[in-house]
């Protein structure tokens, strides 16, 4: 995004926040998620089914500007997400493994991870709790579309330029090459991958 | 899967989909502020989005139901490698 390669890109609202607070020119062109699905989920056996209770265990979070409301809930239940004496933050992929292989206490996930990665395995929902951070009172506005301030008022330069035997659609014809884009699919095998493409 | 997905975006916002809805946004700011995601609360009249208001106010006038008010996700009952 910054180096002009895309126009565009997905990104949390939050984070999207942070950005901007920092100076980037970065602009919300429309708010996808009406709601936040951000969902930590915990093995039912390890007794651990509040915020709370995560003090002293490792909690897993894709980070990369998606952990904030992760983070926020930590926070508000008196545990530092930044004092490894408190949590242990854990990079997870976009996979569920680490949670089906108990090699954390907790894993964060949403609900389609849930019900795609854990589900499917056979795990039942009877042996995992499910924290949402709606919930836990920090729920944030999750998958928007961004560009940047500048690439707008360009293309709309451009739009005012162009003659009606233009079909404006021209200025939002360049494809999304690279940027802050996180795309839900499937592969192959039919389990989804979710990926973060990030600017270098 | 795509249900899940589904829940998160319908019903959507009172002013359609896409539209940032003003609370959501203003909740959002307001966490992000009060646990040191951001600095200064985004002032009022720089709010950093821009309402996709005129793709949806298209597909307004063309019928087409931005909101689906009444949607309901459905029961889809999962099992072990989604058979």
């Amino acid at each position: 995004m910054a180096s002009g390669q895309a126009q565009f890109g997905v990104d949390w609202l939050p984070s999207l926040l942070a950005a901007r607070d920092k100076g980037t020119d970065l602009v919300n062109v429309a708010q996808v998620f009406a709601r936040s699905g951000m969902t930590q989920l915990t093995w039912k056996s390890s007794g651990i089914n509040t915020i709370a209770k995560m003090k002293g265990k490792k909690v897993a979070n894709w980070l990369g500007g998606n952990q904030y409301e992760l983070f926020a809930a930590l926070t508000k239940a008196g545990i530092d997400p930044n004092n490894k004496s408190d949590v242990t933050i854990v990079q997870q992929p976009f996979d569920m493994n680490l949670f089906l292989q108990h090699k954390g206490r907790l894993r964060v996930g949403d609900d389609l991870q849930r019900a795609r990665q854990v589900l499917e395995t056979g795990v039942k929902d009877s042996q995992i709790n499910v924290i949402k951070m709606q919930n836990a009172g920090t729920g944030m506005l999750e998958d928007g579309l961004f560009s940047t301030g500048s690439w707008l008022s360009s293309a709309a330069t451009r739009r005012s330029r162009s003659s009606s035997s233009r079909p404006r659609s021209r200025a939002g014809s360049t494809a999304v090459t690279t940027g802050r884009l996180r795309e839900t699919s499937r592969s192959s095998t039919g389990r989804p991958c979710r990926r973060v493409i990030r600017p270098g | 899967m795509m249900n899940e997905i589904d829940k998160l975006v319908w019903p959507a916002s009172a002013g359609g989909v896409g539209v940032m809805d003003k609370t959501g946004f203003n909740t959002t700011a307001t966490i992000a502020k009060q646990f040191g995601v951001i600095k200064k609360a985004p002032s009022a009249g720089r709010v950093p989005h821009r309402p996709g208001g005129e793709a949806v106010a298209e597909l307004k006038s063309a019928g087409t139901d931005v909101v689906d008010s009444g949607w309901k996700a459905l029961n889809v009952k999962v099992s072990p490698g989604g058979k």
